[in-house]
């Protein structure tokens, strides 16, 4: 019989099995329904130029029913009160961690880079033009975006002040599957993840274009972060087949890499590696198998020497946690949350404290990406909403614990710039 | 011809090319759509509106070395969507393949697919899709993220839990197997 080691072995073998059939003899009748349509002209096709995801999935229209008027005034009072983000030299740089005012909403949509700002929640087409951009990330102080640009089939790195003025490339050839992009605190360097020898690699850059260089981690690589001192990264890291995901940290200096947590076979660890603001610790989710039944829970680890991971408990009613993310200030996390019901909703913790939180029904239908607004006090989320798998941006008040609705449509991660608040 | 050049005379309006594009995929095709809908009408269902839809867009198509994946794509999210349409679970059917390998003559085997399927037949579309993509049509996670528009990290977990789930079903099922075969003992 089939035992679980041998479950993934044996899958493709069985699910062979069970498709196998003759060869399906409605093609020919298929083909002749089709000849009888026209192909749409290639110059209908904007995404022609667009990655192939966008060009095969739908992208919802946006309505714009009367609805759309209170919606802008929601957003428009969603970040009333706060600086205006002034780009270029004329802006405050916020400090890398900590608390911060909130400065624009950037995201991308149909290859262009757009801004939400705080005064009358329109959006601000940022870098536009033929070229396909997309996932515009901004430095922590506020001062810079890099975005991906489309070239035949790869992308390069562009990083841009955060006025979209000045655009430079700073990768020395195009990569493939470039994803992951994340600001050192001082914005000098960049990590990010692309293909290099077929496996997800992690790559430094300098935000100026001077330097780059491949880390071999030894394995495939995701999700990097920088650590607060600036001296580390975290990242996820799968070494071999077999052996799970793993939490790895690299030294900047030396490029030396060790696991601070151990994988398992099998183990995943749903989201991001995220660093506490005062660099004490990090946290992350990792499956943990059953009995009773396999769950992701959240869990702490220090930096001090001889720290074991603290495991969050799980909460009544509460099948599984992940994707963790801390507030600005240190003191909070928001997270996804799986119900045993079935629902999935967001909920914001305290950081050390048990039990379900601030539970806010976001109406996502799977996980979401989470970022927390500089001042704390929203949450800017990705994910799918409701039925539709290609997921839209939403904001999240925490203190009235309540969704947002946002006006722009956008596949991109959330991206929230930090400003600062002195002169 | 080689597939390229195919593509690339499809893409221009080349019926015959693209004809023989469907043929090559077809099967391939049809079963991933019968993996994912567990219905043999729907599978067809989606099998023709994936072609057509090919059919149409194949001049929006960029890179013509991209096309199986593009097929896919397109085979994946016109299964998610005739899902969606009907707002039920599809009905759950086994897929008992016409022609018998001549390997299944092997009892395991036969138990070890029986309890697959059963399995399979009760994950939630969406992850039975995730399942498919990676394991039938051996696509990496990434990938098969892509193909659904869903997070990377959603599609891991959602592979995750769907493994969870059929281990724990086909033990469920090895056990009760097990005791029927004893006469209702342990």
């Amino acid at each position: 019989m089939t035992t679980d080691r041998r479950l993934d072995s044996d899958l493709p073998r069985i699910l062979g099995d069970i498709a196998a059939g003759p060869y399906p003899d409605y093609i020919d009748d298929v083909l002749s329904t089709t000849a009888q349509r026209r192909q749409r002209p290639t110059w209908t096709f904007p995404e022609r130029w667009l990655p192939m995801d966008i060009a095969t999935t739908q992208v919802p229209t946006a309505r714009f029913p009367m609805r759309a008027l209170s919606i802008l005034a929601l957003v428009a009072l969603l970040i009333a009160g706060a600086l205006i983000a002034y780009t270029g030299a004329q802006q405050n740089p916020a400090p890398p961690f900590g608390l911060a005012a909130n400065g624009s909403i950037a995201y991308s949509s149909d290859g262009d880079i757009y801004t939400i700002d705080d005064l009358t929640g329109q959006p601000t087409l940022l870098i536009g033009g033929e070229a396909v951009d997309r996932d515009p990330v901004y430095s922590l102080d506020g001062l810079q975006m890099a975005f991906a640009r489309r070239v035949e089939g790869a992308d390069d790195l562009v990083v841009a002040r955060a006025d979209g003025s000045d655009p430079t490339v700073v990768t020395p050839e195009p990569l493939d599957r470039l994803s992951d992009v994340t600001f050192s605190p001082d914005g000098t360097k960049i990590a990010m993840v692309g293909l290099h020898d077929a496996t997800p690699s992690l790559a430094l850059v300098a935000s100026d274009g001077s330097d780059f260089r491949w880390i071999d981690a030894g394995g495939v690589v995701r999700a990097p972060a920088f650590l607060p001192s600036g001296d580390a990264a975290v990242f996820v890291l799968e070494t071999t087949r077999g052996e799970g995901e793993a939490v790895a940290r690299l030294d900047l200096a030396t490029e030396a890499i060790d696991i601070l947590v151990p994988g398992a076979p099998t183990s995943e660890i749903p989201g991001r590696v995220g660093a506490s603001p005062d660099g004490s610790r990090i946290v992350y989710a990792f499956w943990v198998p059953g009995p009773p039944e396999t769950t992701s829970r959240i869990f702490t680890l220090g930096f001090a020497a001889g720290s074991e991971p603290v495991e969050r408990p799980l909460p009544p009613g509460t099948c599984c946690e992940g994707f963790p993310v801390f507030s600005n200030d240190g003191s909070r996390m928001a997270i996804n949350r799986w119900l045993d019901d079935g629902r999935k909703v967001v909920a914001i913790v305290q950081v050390g404290a048990a039990g379900p939180g601030t539970v806010i029904n976001a109406d996502i239908s799977d996980t979401a990406d989470l970022v927390w607004s500089p001042d704390d006090r929203y949450v800017l989320g990705w994910g799918p909403i409701g039925t539709d798998p290609q997921g839209v941006q939403f904001v999240i008040d925490v203190a009235a614990a309540e969704r947002l609705p946002t006006t722009w449509l956008t596949g991109s991660h959330p991206a929230w710039q930090r400003v600062g608040t002195g002169s | 011809m080689d597939q390229h050049g195919l593509v690339v005379r499809a893409r221009q309006g080349d019926r015959y090319a693209f004809a023989e594009l469907a043929r090559v995929s077809g099967a391939r095709l049809d079963a991933t759509a019968r993996l994912i809908l567990r219905d043999q009408d729907l599978a067809q269902d989606a099998v023709q509106e994936t072609l057509i839809r090919a059919w149409r867009s194949l001049p929006g198509l960029r890179d013509p070395a991209t096309f199986d994946h593009w097929l896919h794509s397109l085979v994946a999210h016109a299964c998610i969507d005739l899902i969606r349409k009907r707002r039920r679970r599809v009905v759950e059917v086994e897929l008992t393949p016409i022609h018998e390998s001549p390997t299944l003559d092997d009892a395991a085997r036969v138990v070890d697919r029986d309890l697959l399927d059963r399995a399979l037949a009760r994950l939630e579309p969406e992850a039975r899709a995730v399942v498919v993509l990676h394991f039938y049509l051996d696509l990496p996670l990434p990938r098969v993220a892509d193909m659904l528009g869903i997070p990377t990290g959603t599609a891991k977990s959602r592979l995750h839990r769907s493994l969870a789930t059929m281990r724990s079903l086909m033990s469920i099922d090895e056990i009760a197997s097990t005791t029927t075969a004893l006469g209702g003992r342990i």
